[in-house]
């Protein structure tokens, strides 16, 4: 009985702690989703089946004076159809601390990913991290600029295939007027891909590393409705790659809103990539790069306030990602219904 | 076993004394938060008698200082200039410079203090008024609401008062709060109060309309920006990593969170700086604005705003405007 009360006491008390120290500084997110999709990708996962998404998303904000910090965290599990009970569960922590000096603002972020995918015949895991330093201020009159310089590691369970590099990126925005503004920059990155190699019907062992660089530029306007561009192209050398290996990519988001609830989003990410190539045994085998967040895609989403804490929304998608492996592609297309009920 | 055990009574003891512990702090709180009004205005009102004979010491430092100056220049202007007159004159300066510059340092002291005083009342007011305003929404009668309505305009008008002047407006705030038409006897006088309390209330409503379209166009951007960056981070996070080299410690992408100005000078900083200047009674300074509850929330240079910050801004000016308005209504509706 004294047990009972006890924990019923530590709980009050921990609750009221919290609401008089933080409550107002957490935010939280949650959304319900179902739909259909229809994905191929050389057996990996079904043709056809219903798709059901949970995502949860926890942030903790902390603002005082010029220093920021956040600290965020989320989970989506999602199932994909019943009959080869394919699952996967998607989890995010990110944390971020930034000071405004005077001159300029100056951050640190780290994140940390993994994704699992899981059904009959597949067991895959995902991982990546990233830690990331940055600063934003103004070189000239009227130009903003950003720089970032990060380390970043993502691996792939099924392949034993890991990725480690180190970047930076940088870009110095003009501006037009106070909707639209041009921004141009350069991107840099030494990697190295870690993985096994066949030789033989031996596996064994190996590397391959490599440099990326090259310029990139976007277009933003926001006013009755939000609309950004981005390009970039880089040049791709590694102990696999011969002069000239390239990529390019773009990106365009646009959105609008209708009266006061209703509101419309577009994205396009087209990719692609020309690789000269100089030795054809270790290409078959997994070391040539990993762009895995690199796909082609056109996503749309309608959503409806209902208040201010919650929305329904109808998502619709096609992609088509090219794998490591030159000749395999991910694709398919979704279409799907849900509810987000927010506390920010 | 005896460690669980242990562990349990410590954590029966702590919460049944902390919760004791925050309930009389939360009690306590509330209690001194009530009680310091007074105390608070009676401090302004005292730094404010202060603040008048220091100025006064000032004026007077700075006359006397002017008088030398003549002296000098006109012992200077003369043929024969005693030079022995015009040293000792020289020297009695640099004395009352000194004193010029300490008196300074004393009133800058004062102005400060008195700002954050303002900022302590005027957050006061506005809880209070809040609270009358939540109390009347429950009131049972209707002389109830009417002393609450009474209590809440009083509120506004000391609030007004330590607010500092609107420099746009055409009419002089403090001079509206002085008119009261009940008392005025003559007809004639009467008339050209309720005229001037009209063309007052014509103004600020003009103003509010402004102020209020300017909210809705940034609350649209920042929506616009916000909804967009969450569209982009599901997809992303649906599909796989975000690309390397675009996530940021800074909660938002630059060009989300802040609204630069062209060379040629935009919309925009037009309106900012109108309403910067409108707002100069609302403490906002040159660069940023320390909230009545401590937090910076307003910063603004030549070329760029934080979107937040203008929309707090904005907020803040709406607040004040319809503060002038309910006022105005007020002492028009007793013609």
């Amino acid at each position: 009985m004294k047990n009972n009360y006890s924990k019923v006491n530590f709980t009050i008390f921990l609750t009221l702690v919290f609401y008089q120290l933080s409550f107002c500084q957490v935010a939280w997110r949650t959304t319900v989703e179902t739909g259909y999709v229809n994905s191929s990708a050389d057996g990996l996962t079904t043709q056809e089946d219903v798709q059901i998404k949970l995502d949860g998303q926890l942030r903790y904000d902390y603002k005082r004076n010029k220093q920021n910090a956040s600290f965020h965290i989320r989970v989506r599990p999602e199932m994909f159809g019943f009959k080869d009970q394919l699952r996967s569960m998607r989890l995010k922590a990110l944390g971020s601390y930034s000071y405004d000096f005077d001159n300029f603002v100056g951050g640190i972020n780290i994140t940390s990913q993994r994704h699992i995918f899981s059904g009959k015949y597949i067991e895959i895991n995902y991982e990546s991290f990233l830690l990331l330093g940055d600063a934003s201020f103004e070189i000239f009159n009227n130009t903003p600029a950003n720089t970032s310089l990060g380390y970043a590691y993502q691996s792939l369970s099924a392949e034993e295939q890991a990725l480690d590099l180190i970047f930076f990126d940088t870009k110095l925005s003009r501006i037009i007027n106070s909707y639209l503004q041009f921004g141009y920059g350069v991107y840099g990155e030494k990697f190295v891909v870690r993985g096994l190699t066949r030789m033989n019907h031996i596996f064994q062992k190996d590397k391959n590393s490599g440099w990326r660089f090259g310029p990139k530029a976007n277009v933003s306007y926001v006013r009755n409705f939000i609309f950004n561009f981005e390009y970039r192209f880089l040049l791709h050398g590694s102990q696999l790659t011969a002069f000239p290996s390239y990529e390019n990519w773009l990106r365009v988001v646009t959105g609008k809103i209708f009266g006061e609830r209703w509101s419309v989003f577009l994205l396009a990410d087209y990719y692609t990539r020309k690789f000269k190539t100089t030795n054809l045994a270790l290409i078959e085998n997994n070391l040539l790069y990993t762009p895995m967040n690199l796909e082609n895609r056109i996503y749309a989403k309608l959503g409806y306030e209902i208040n201010g804490s919650a929305e329904i929304f109808v998502k619709s998608g096609y992609f088509n990602e090219s794998l490591y492996k030159n000749n395999v592609s991910f694709k398919g297309w979704n279409g799907t219904i849900g509810i987000e009920v927010r506390n920010e | 076993m005896f460690f669980t055990i242990r562990w349990k009574s410590m954590i029966y003891k702590i919460t049944k004394f902390g919760w004791l512990l925050l309930l009389i702090f939360i009690i306590v709180r509330q209690h001194i938060n009530a009680q310091t009004l007074n105390d608070v205005e009676k401090r302004y009102e005292t730094l404010k008698s202060n603040f008048v004979k220091e100025k006064l010491i000032l004026d007077s430092l700075n006359q006397s200082l002017e008088e030398r100056a003549e002296l000098i220049n006109e012992e200077k202007g003369k043929s024969k200039p005693d030079q022995d007159k015009i040293y000792k004159l020289m020297a009695g300066s640099v004395t009352i410079s000194k004193s010029v510059e300490y008196q300074q340092k004393i009133i800058s002291k004062l102005e400060k203090t008195l700002e954050e005083i303002k900022q302590k009342l005027d957050y006061q007011y506005t809880l209070l008024i809040d609270s009358l305003k939540t109390l009347k929404q429950t009131a049972p009668k209707v002389s109830d609401v009417r002393d609450i309505d009474y209590q809440i305009i009083s509120y506004i008008e000391k609030r007004l008062l330590v607010t500092p002047r609107i420099k746009q407006l055409s009419f002089i705030p403090e001079k509206i709060l002085e008119i009261d038409l009940n008392k005025t006897r003559d007809t004639l006088q009467k008339n050209i109060y309720a005229e001037y309390l009209t063309v007052a209330l014509n103004e600020v409503n003009n103003l509010l309309n402004q102020v209020n379209e300017t909210n809705s166009e940034i609350t649209q951007i920042i929506t616009l920006h916000a909804k967009a960056s969450k569209f982009l981070d599901e997809v992303e996070f649906e599909t796989r990593i975000k690309p390397v080299g675009t996530a940021s410690t800074m909660s938002a992408p630059t060009e989300a969170s802040i609204l630069y100005f062209d060379e040629k000078g935009s919309e925009f900083r037009s309106q900012l700086q109108s309403y910067v200047s409108l707002n100069n009674q609302l403490n906002f300074r040159q660069s940023s604005y320390i909230s009545t509850t401590g937090e910076k929330f307003f910063k603004f240079s030549d070329d760029h705003v934080s979107l937040k910050d203008y929309q707090e801004l904005l907020k803040e000016l709406k607040k004040r405007l319809s503060d002038y308005r309910t006022i105005l209504s007020d002492k028009l509706s007793v013609r």
